[in-house]
């Protein structure tokens, strides 16, 4: 076998160990060590890398951010900031047709704003709006399925821990990133709203109105939702005006939603040691899994397989937005078995190259965030989508009562406004951009 | 083919170095082994880990070839460092010449595990502040600069700055929004990272001495070179020494140009301080060059040997 | 390894499985304080960057003493990257022990709870292996910072130090994972899986 077939091969063993529950960061460490030794014939050259490519990856300054935004989101849910942000959303959303599903996605995208993990978003949600959903009867399939959606705009809007692995791998800056997906995000919340507006116009049985909330009730509820405003602001704003480094962003909104869960008096030792432990549990996950994912790309890159896949497609003839699509066609397929995260790791290092090397018009820059972004909301609808959606599975596991057939029947006008909104983003790129281009 | 050579380093492929000196030196040595010396060249960091652990990839065999600096690994090469110390260098291409002279002298010993090609020095660094820019030491009080290795950062402290340290690619980010106000690095780094559209002004001194400069190797692993015949190591040999480092400071220095034409073109300020302003800057970064004589001192080292030798190396390259 | 005794035989299916559940508390306290330790470490960071972008923003702002002093807690960027190191090391033992690593588990949900059992068993025996190579290997990597007396760039603070603190938790991880080996067998000859 030559180096490229080793490569190719290497893709289907990878697969099968993830189909047969190996975890996925370990299966792409084990392929990488293995792929490497053939590839080179040595043991030495992955053997040697391993003595500081661990403390390479696990020191990466960049990375920090994600245990960092992870304790923030911890404290957040910690400290009740679901209940301000469904009662604010509630007291102007609630009184319509399907009011508190909108509610519901509406405080989700507030939670989004303060948290960088969609599990996070949508079980935090859940516990906060399922109860409200079912007292007014809403069916099961909507309640479930406007959650499960509602919970990706934890990380649809900034700041996003699948964000900050992709520009890590793709060297972008993490600001520009974040700033492109504001836009893309709101479109999300607006296009869930809209769809459950609909869907109670075609199923009025599956909710019930509630009553309107007074103007003083409004302006209550307002203000008990100044603590998450703000930190939003400090966390996204001071990181836009220069105030401080991502990194650093992540810290100050630790400190900020630590403080808020404090005061809330949630926070003695055995609730800080809840929130310590849960941290430490997506950490080690998420490093395993990059960390696997840093070994493997070794291995491609010593089997040259990024630089043979872009000359291929460069010889095939396809056309760029082709080659675009059948990217994210890919993503939509592997988000049917696969997280998030594990599929940005996984193919990043080898789709984006290729994509660099194509002409859309654009400057590489732009491309690149394009790109990003194009990538993140294509692999969070893998969250939502049947049979493997790790957003379903949350909401579906917070209600007992409802079948996951349902949940799954819930979902699907969800994707189907999702995939008209990737459709809507590939095609005018703009959306994307218009932020980031007014940062110059 | 008797070998090929995985060249891995840090930068993306375009830079003037890669582009203009590790992959043309690549084709020269495949040429002249009638193409028995093939190479892969592996920009950006592709065969994984951070770019300190460089050294210790083409020790070990993870890589054939490198290129790097050895300030990525503080303390570890503390010879390297008589380089790097305040208004030591002129231009790159006779200060890597020197280079070579000094590492020949006193350097083999650090750079034992590895077969150097090529040592180096990049041309005269200069500040890049934001704002009316440093025409004083004065000016430089308090300022936030960002430096890229142990000694300079010392130096910054010692002038009066407060050194923040940074990861490269946080520079323009940083510098964009204002989280340090100024950053020192030569011409050819401000082009990539596009500095000159992030500041207003830069500052470099009178005489013939820049403010500081790095030094970088550019190295073979032993066995590697130990496994080829004599023929083809000749060929290795004749591609190593002091041309060859003449040759990178040489790209080092016309990789300045397209930095400082950015910057006129943008109508940045250039300040040029005069004999007298520059005189006090030496003299206010004399304790950092002491403090590294003691240094070497209590490791047993001659460091005021090795400092003059630098010192006069330079200078007679210079004068040439 | 202890022979299983006559009366774990008489209870339970398994390799000591009083034994194993004794042992696996012991292993699961060690990893949860190991976590706590690190995630006690990341408050730390979070305090010193909030501290840190406070003296930053006042630089310059005052020209008397001692507040014209006031700075970046200097090496910040320096200490975030050692202790997330430590941290994110001192996390994986607990990781492994709560079953936190991400699987996928759709194609497997028909099996029965002993074959589920053997499929764990596969990966807790595959994920042992790695963590001991890696624990190994971060360990030679160790001794290398330790010999070259290499430090960080600002503070000159020696790189072993966060090295060190990293191999405690990964030889701690091998540990935790060899253990989960055992849970697993145990699992298998009970016939289901644990929480
Ligand atoms: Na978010
Ligand atoms: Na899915």
């Amino acid at each position: 076998m030559d180096r490229l077939e080793i490569a190719l091969v290497s893709i289907p063993v990878l697969l099968g160990m993830i189909f047969v529950r190996v975890p996925i960061g370990l299966a792409m460490l084990l392929c990488g060590i293995g792929g490497t030794v053939l590839v080179t014939g040595r043991w030495v050259p992955i053997m040697a890398s391993l003595k500081s490519l661990t403390y390479d990856v696990i020191s990466n300054h960049s990375l920090s951010i994600v245990p960092l935004f992870l304790l923030m989101g911890q404290f957040a849910t910690k400290g009740g900031m679901s209940e301000s942000l469904f009662r604010a959303a509630a007291a102007f959303l609630g009184h319509r047709r399907g009011g508190v599903a909108m509610a519901g996605i509406g405080a989700c995208a507030g939670f989004g704003a303060i948290c960088g993990s969609s599990l996070a978003t949508a079980a935090t949600m859940a516990q906060v709006a399922l109860p409200e959903m079912r007292r007014y009867g809403y069916s099961g399939a909507l309640s479930t399925g406007s959650l499960a959606a509602g919970g990706t705009l934890g990380i649809l809007i900034p700041p996003s821990i699948v964000l900050v692995i992709y520009a890590i791998l793709a060297e972008q800056n993490i600001v520009k990133m974040f700033i492109a997906a504001i836009i893309p995000g709101i479109m999300a919340a607006v296009g869930f709203m809209l769809v459950v507006a609909v869907y109670v116009r075609v199923n009025p049985a599956s909710a019930e109105t509630r009553e309107r909330v007074d103007f003083r009730g409004r302006v209550r509820a307002v203000v008990d939702v100044w603590p998450v405003a703000l930190i939003f602001l400090l966390v996204i704003g001071g990181i836009y005006v220069g105030w401080f480094t991502p990194t650093e962003a992540a810290a100050v909104g630790a400190a900020g939603t630590g403080i808020l869960a404090l005061r809330s008096g949630e926070l003695d030792w055995k609730g800080l040691k809840d929130c310590l432990l849960a941290t430490a549990v997506s950490t080690a996950m998420i490093y395993f899994i990059v960390f696997g994912a840093q070994v493997y790309n070794t291995f491609l890159a010593f089997a040259q397989l990024p630089q043979t896949s872009a000359e291929w497609v460069a010889a095939s003839g396809f056309s760029p937005w082709m080659v675009l699509v059948l990217i994210l066609v890919a993503y939509l397929l592997f988000g049917c078995v696969m997280d998030s995260l594990s599929m940005i790791l996984l193919t990043v290092p080898i789709f984006f190259p290729l994509i660099m090397t194509l002409d859309f018009g654009m400057s590489p820059e732009e491309t690149a965030i394009w790109f990003g972004i194009l990538v993140l909301v294509t692999v969070e609808l893998g969250l939502v989508t049947p049979p493997v959606g790790m957003n379903i599975f949350i909401i579906n596991s917070l209600a007992p009562d409802i079948p996951l057939t349902e949940t799954y029947r819930g979902v699907v006008p969800f994707l189907i406004a999702e995939i008209i909104r990737i459709a809507l983003l590939a095609a005018i790129p703009a959306i994307i951009l218009f932020l980031p281009r007014m940062m110059q | 083919q008797d070998a090929v050579l995985k060249i891995h380093q840090f930068l993306p492929a375009p830079a003037p170095v890669p582009k203009n000196f590790i992959v043309p030196w690549a084709e020269k040595v495949k040429e002249e082994s009638g193409g028995r010396i093939d190479y892969e060249f592996y920009p950006s960091m592709q065969l994984g880990g951070a770019p300190p652990a460089l050294y210790d990839q083409v020790r070990d065999g993870v890589a054939d070839v490198i290129w790097t600096l050895p300030g990525y690994t503080p303390g570890r090469f503390p010879g390297t460092e008589a380089f790097e110390l305040p208004f030591m260098p002129t231009n790159a291409e006779a200060t890597s010449q020197a280079a070579w002279d000094y590492y020949e002298k006193y350097l083999q010993d650090e750079f034992e595990d590895v077969k150097v090609i090529a040592v180096h020095t990049h041309g005269p660094g200069l500040i890049h502040a934001k704002g009316d820019g440093v025409e004083s030491l004065e000016d430089l009080q308090g300022m936030k600069l960002r430096g890229p290795t142990r000694m300079v950062n010392k130096m910054l402290e010692s002038l009066g700055a407060t050194p923040v340290g940074m990861p490269v690619p946080a520079v323009p980010e940083s510098l964009s929004k204002g989280v340090i106000d100024g950053t020192v690095i030569p011409w050819e780094v401000t082009a990539p990272l596009k500095v000159a559209e992030l500041v207003d002004s830069h500052t470099s001194f009178s005489g013939d001495r820049g403010f500081y400069t790095s030094f970088f190797i550019f190295a073979m692993n032993k066995d590697t070179y130990d496994a080829l015949p004599d023929d083809l190591k000749k060929v290795i040999d004749d591609n190593s020494g002091r041309e060859t480092s003449k040759w990178v400071g040489r790209v080092m220095d016309e990789g300045d140009a397209p930095g400082l034409k950015i910057a006129t073109e943008r109508g940045n300020k250039m300040i040029v301080l005069d004999e007298a302003e520059t005189a006090r800057w030496k003299e206010a970064a004399q304790p950092v060059i002491d403090g590294w004589i003691a240094e070497m001192n209590e490791k047993g080292m001659d460091g005021q040997a090795m400092y003059d030798d630098a010192k006069a190396m330079i200078e007679q390259y210079s004068s040439n | 390894m202890s022979m299983p005794t006559a009366s774990d035989q008489m209870h339970e299916p398994g390799l000591s499985p009083e034994l194993e559940s004794r042992i696996g508390r012991i292993v699961g306290a060690v990893a949860a304080f190991l976590a706590v330790a690190g995630g006690l470490l990341l408050l730390f960071l979070v305090a010193m960057t909030v501290i840190s972008i406070t003296g930053r923003a006042f630089v310059g702002v005052f020209h008397f003493a001692p507040l014209n002093r006031l700075g970046p807690v200097p090496g910040d960027f320096e200490m975030v990257s050692a202790g997330c190191a430590v941290a994110v090391c001192a996390f994986l033992p607990w990781c492994q022990y709560r079953r936190g690593h991400v699987t996928v588990d759709v194609f497997i949900t028909p099996l029965s709870g002993r074959w589920k059992a053997v499929l764990s068993l596969v990966g807790n025996v595959l994920m042992t292996v790695a963590a001991v190579l890696i624990a190994w290997r971060m360990q030679l990597g160790l001794a290398d910072k330790l010999s070259y007396n290499e430090t960080t760039m600002i503070l000159e603070m020696p790189v072993w130090y966060g090295y060190a603190g990293a191999v405690v938790g990964l030889w701690v991880f091998a540990l935790t994972s060899l253990y989960t080996v055992w849970r697993s067998i145990n699992e298998i000859a009970a016939g289901r899986e644990g929480p």
